[in-house]
């Protein structure tokens, strides 16, 4: 139970810095089935590292081919268009800012998702932890470019809050996943 | 003007006339449609999935032995495929939009029929199913074929029942904290949990939920999770871990048992960083053999593509053999029937190969597959 008493205090801690008091408790609505909180949005999901792959043909949850990391563009953390991004040590899917968007802006027309997994991520110039949402833009078809994809921390999906092959459009217009993005919440 | 037209026309005469070798005129061509017949064990059903419109799914049916292309199955969004036990039907369950990336959102079971992979009719479900890289256990159909289960999340999980005789749905069975169905039965299914436990559920004839039990946890998901696409023989499911541990669950009681783990990796496995990975990670067979795609990577590689893969007795616990494989693979499956092969698909390189058992030899490859994800067997 203290690990659902976890998960849930995650889901306040984040939903309700984003949101209304009365739009939280909307949407908690809808997640409370038959008495049951669902632990699922968002929650912890660190990573020590990210392991930096960027490929541009292969869906979500491909494997990166041997031989193929080289096209990686390693080792600048400013870069918000490359895997090893200090925000994204813990992001899987299609890059935004590599789609029209930004690191956590969704492109022209797509929409944000108002649910998310949550990440830790050490910022290289300060040293501290921020605590980032990882939040899906939905509503076009996969961008297909940048595709970045870190296993570390990765569970099954009867561990659906750090299932990353799920398709987390949950609350946005369409389930139709585009690309993802990165948002800082706050200091850990 | 005349002339020149007479001219013509006195060619075109002398062509027709003049034949065009000894022997009898072609006959002309008669355009049909061929149809399947009944499967064979060494058929193989390969999803491709596709990455950049996931809006139209694709099924490929190979033969094997014959290697040749013999169809293509179509569905939805991010659709799941499922033969009947009885091979007289195939179905996707997918995901529409009204305008095809947006709209009004409908599911629906699409039904084929498994001779012309012609549709034949749909039924509509709720608009919850699970959407996820396509996986095994997203949608199956009960042991004597009358019911179909879907997974629903919409985060809250659920399974949704068709009466697939009546064509109609039945009801929306909730699975608390439970994802999947596992079908180990006529009435029943079984969902693994949060905890590390299964959810094993029992329906009545009408498909309606008769009694729900939920088994104690027989592994610890936050030190080392089973992967969840395990392999299922009749009413017995082997589970893999991330750490090379094997499971095997009697799933025929309304409450699950687990026989107490054991591990597939020596001490000097461990040490070379073997682990259980890829994508459908683990096969077994009626006789108990159990099959799992391994590589050398450590921690969090568990959906590195396979170089080897291990065959176990699962009776002694204990490691039989070993084949290599000459493509790494991504998912592995053991035919069925009494000549099993193994079948490796290789993500990457879009392609299948085959390989003999137990000997472990190389049969041949099928190449041009699409993204093949997934490997289901008639």
């Amino acid at each position: 139970m203290d690990k659902i008493d976890q998960l849930f205090e995650h889901l306040t801690r984040v939903i309700a810095q984003r949101t209304s008091r009365r739009s939280f408790l909307a949407r908690l609505g809808k997640l409370a089935v038959g008495g049951m909180i669902i632990p699922l949005l968002p929650v912890d999901r660190v990573t020590a590292s990210a392991r930096a792959q960027i490929l541009t043909t292969l869906p979500p949850g491909a494997p990166v081919p041997a031989g193929m990391e080289a096209m990686a563009k390693h080792g600048d953390p400013n870069d918000d268009s490359a895997c090893d991004y200090w925000k994204y040590c813990a992001i899987d899917g299609y890059l935004c800012s590599c789609c029209g968007g930004g690191s956590h802006d969704c492109p022209p027309g797509a929409s944000p998702s108002p649910t998310s997994w949550v990440g830790t991520c050490k910022h290289p110039g300060d040293g501290k932890d921020y605590i980032v949402s990882y939040r899906d833009c939905c509503g076009k078809t996969p961008c297909g470019r940048c595709l970045c994809t870190n296993t570390e921390g990765e569970l099954p999906l009867y561990r659906a809050q750090k299932d990353s092959d799920l398709i987390w459009c949950f609350g946005a217009p369409t389930m139709v996943y585009h690309c993802s993005t990165a948002e800082i919440v706050g200091v850990k | 003007m005349h002339s020149r037209i007479a001219i013509v026309a006195a060619a075109l005469l002398a062509l027709a006339a003049a034949p065009i070798s000894s022997r009898a005129q072609v006959a002309p061509d008669q355009m049909t449609s061929y149809k399947l017949g009944a499967p064979a064990p060494h058929w193989a059903y390969i999803f491709d999935s596709p990455s950049s419109v996931p809006q139209v799914s694709k099924v490929f049916i190979l033969d094997t032995d014959a290697q040749k292309m013999l169809g293509q199955l179509n569905g939805g969004y991010l659709a799941s495929f499922v033969a009947a036990p009885d091979a007289s039907e195939l179905y996707m369950v997918g995901t529409f939009y009204s305008r095809a990336w947006h709209g009004t959102r409908t599911d629906a079971v699409e039904i084929f029929d498994a001779h012309t992979l012609e549709f034949k009719s749909e039924v509509k479900i709720p608009p919850k199913r699970l959407l996820i890289v396509p996986k095994d256990n997203s949608a199956a159909v009960t042991s004597d074929g009358r019911f179909m289960l879907i997974a629903n999340m919409t985060p809250a999980t659920s399974v949704s029942v068709v009466d697939l005789k009546s064509r109609k749905f039945v009801d929306e069975i909730e699975t608390p904290g439970c994802v999947q169905v596992l079908v180990s039965g006529a009435r029943k299914f079984s969902s693994m949990c949060a905890d590390g436990s299964i959810l094993t559920v029992n329906l009545d004839d009408a498909g309606k939920l008769k009694s729900r039990k939920q088994s104690k946890p027989f592994f610890d998901p936050s030190k080392d999770p089973v992967f969840d696409q395990p392999a299922i023989v009749g009413t017995t499911a082997y589970f893999d871990s991330y750490h090379g541990m094997i499971y095997k669950v009697d799933l025929s009681g309304d409450e699950a048992v687990a026989e107490p783990g054991w591990s597939a990796l020596s001490d000097e496995d461990n040490k070379a960083n073997w682990r259980p990975g890829g994508w459908q990670t683990i096969s077994a067979t009626a006789g108990g053999s159990v099959y799992l795609l391994m590589h050398q990577g450590g921690e969090w590689t568990h959906k590195q593509t396979g170089k080897e893969v291990w065959v176990l007795d699962a009776a002694k616990k204990t490691r039989v053999g070993r084949i290599t494989l000459k493509t790494e693979a991504y998912s592995v499956r053991a035919s069925a029937g009494p000549k099993p092969i193994l079948e490796a698909l290789a993500i990457i390189q879009s392609q299948l190969e085959t390989y003999s058992l137990p000997d472990g030899k190389y049969i041949g490859v099928y190449r041009n597959l699409g993204v093949p994800f997934l490997i289901y067997g008639p």
